[in-house]
């Protein structure tokens, strides 16, 4: 698959420390690419040198193939749409106004308005002053802002923040028909939860640093879950020597691999300790992240 | 890109800025001359030159000021530079329209003077003679001589995201206007200095100010070329602002 986004080394350092430390992203086409990572971990950051709104202090960024230089960003820019940190927007105008000024900026056409609104369901409300838009609907007219030029790369920065469950639901899927459109939808997020269920690719940043780029299977694959060995004599488990965690089923075992599972269960079964069920814990992707962060990544 | 900064301007708070000021000139300006009427002899003239003689001094320039400022508020709201900065369009069009939308604001400013103060004229104060043509064209000839203060104001409102500190600029710009039109050993600051070219080009022809000149090619093309000069080094100056602040 071709990937639209590479960065090489990426790297930008501020007086006081490294908000994006030298960042070797992949982002293939027509996928939602999941970029997870604490407040403070350098999305945002990254999002901005993508666009070319902030200067990389060292490393490249290739977009579409085309070295991101400041000759070429304004001619890039007409395939990407963008939406950093919070919605644009003015208060005093109508959304159709506000989409009026996205028109007029890059010559667009009527149809593409319209169609931009209804892809983000405000077509009912454009006529009202977006200073009395509720926080959704000032997100879904930001998507729409970044859609009417018809991005074959869409750019959001945490397009969930702030929204109701529904709210989040809506975006979600939108999003995740984009792509299946055959728009490159890179998303950021610091909620797991929202990137888990849209993503195809995840790219999670940690203190600057990409600590995994993958997809969703490759990541648990590289985590370990926890053991649970349902017991009712955890005691002569322990007594046996073996690195455990008493818990109310039996024992809880961190770490292990199949080998050291089979070894344990081995040593169990001729101890005579009773075994009744012996399970790996099923892992969501936030104790994989806090798996890796704690680990410091897998790069 | 004019059209999408021309729709920013409906429902913005600088039309009540822009109606404010020169209604405020054209009502002290009405009061100065009817309760001055005895010595200010000239009809027209002489109340036009009150009209202008504060508006000219100070409100023209800080409206401009205020202008800018409101324009650069919505800009500065929110994540609205993005939107802007990853338009694909090229930095000089963005502060050309930007400075564009705002000289309209400006225009409209000088087309409610030159209104008010007609009005005024022909039936507040029933001054005799017929309506002069001189009105018009100075309010024409001060908006080209306000660019370089609408370029510089927006440069400034652009860079600071205050409102007040471009505006407290302005004001100092102000003082020395004054300062260079009414004083000998400043008067080459005149030439120069954004408010005291403005202050100059709405007295020409004034009675008010002494050496305000007049309206002839000699004492208006000066004051043109100079706002035309002025205004497109400040512009280069802008589009290398943006370039080197604002995508560090």
């Amino acid at each position: 698959m071709s990937a639209v986004i590479t960065t090489q080394g990426l790297t930008r350092a501020f007086r006081n420390h490294t908000a994006v430390d030298s960042l070797d992203l992949r982002v293939p086409q027509g996928v939602v690419y999941g970029f997870l990572g604490p407040n403070g971990s350098g999305k945002s950051t990254t999002m901005k040198m993508l666009l070319g709104l902030t200067r990389p202090t060292s490393g490249g960024i290739t977009l579409f193939g085309r070295p991101l230089t400041p000759a070429s960003r304004i001619d890039l820019l007409r395939s990407i749409g963008s939406m950093i940190e919070a919605p644009p927007g003015y208060g005093h105008l109508t959304g159709l106004e506000n989409m009026r000024i996205v028109q007029h900026m890059l010559d667009l056409a009527d149809a593409q308005i319209d169609k931009a609104l209804a892809t983000v369901r405000l077509t009912a409300h454009r006529d009202k002053l977006v200073r009395n838009y509720s926080l959704g609907m000032k997100q879904r007219l930001g998507v729409a802002m970044a859609l009417a030029r018809d991005p074959a790369l869409l750019v959001l920065d945490e397009p969930t923040n702030g929204l109701d469950p529904a709210g989040i639901e809506e975006i979600r899927t939108l999003l995740v028909e984009l792509a299946s459109e055959g728009i490159t939808v890179m998303v950021s997020s610091h909620l797991l939860d929202e990137i888990d269920r849209m993503a195809d690719v995840l790219g999670i940043l940690s203190g600057g640093k990409l600590i995994f780029q993958g997809t969703r299977d490759e990541l648990f694959e590289h985590s370990t879950p926890d053991l649970v060995i349902e017991t009712p004599d955890p005691g002569a488990a322990l007594a046996l020597g073996i690195t455990a965690t008493p818990v109310s089923e039996g024992l809880r075992i961190s770490g292990i691999t199949k080998e050291r599972t089979a070894e344990v269960v081995r040593r169990l079964a001729v101890a005579g300790v009773p075994i009744h069920e012996v399970r790996r814990v099923r892992q969501s992707l936030e104790d994989v992240f806090m798996d890796l962060t704690g680990r410091g990544g897998l790069l | 890109m004019l059209r999408a900064e021309l729709i920013k301007l409906r429902r913005s708070a600088i039309w009540p800025i822009a109606l404010a000021l020169p209604l405020l000139a054209v009502t002290t300006g009405t009061i100065n001359y009817a309760n001055n009427a005895d010595m200010l002899a000239g009809g027209w003239a002489a109340f036009n030159s009150q009209v202008v003689m504060f508006y000219g001094l100070l409100f023209f320039s800080l409206g401009i000021g205020l202008l800018a400022a409101t324009s650069w508020r919505a800009e500065h709201r929110g994540t609205n530079w993005n939107l802007l900065l990853t338009t694909s369009r090229r930095p000089v069009t963005l502060v050309l329209a930007k400075v564009a939308a705002t000289a309209v604001s400006v225009a409209f400013m000088q087309a409610v003077l030159v209104v008010g103060t007609l009005v005024s004229g022909a039936f507040v104060l029933r001054l005799d003679g017929g309506v002069p043509w001189q009105l018009v064209l100075v309010g024409a000839i001060s908006i080209v001589a306000a660019l370089p203060l609408v370029v510089v104001q927006s440069l400034l409102s652009m860079l600071l995201k205050s409102f007040a500190a471009p505006v407290a600029v302005c004001l100092a710009g102000c003082v020395l206007g004054v300062a260079s039109v009414t004083s000998v050993g400043l008067r080459p600051l005149s030439y120069v200095l954004p408010q005291a070219i403005n202050t100059r080009a709405l007295n020409l022809g004034s009675t008010a100010l002494t050496g305000s000149g007049s309206l002839t090619p000699d004492d208006v093309l000066p004051i043109l070329l100079t706002a035309l000069g002025l205004a497109a080094a400040c512009v280069a100056l802008g589009v290398a602002a943006i370039r080197w602040v604002r995508l560090r």
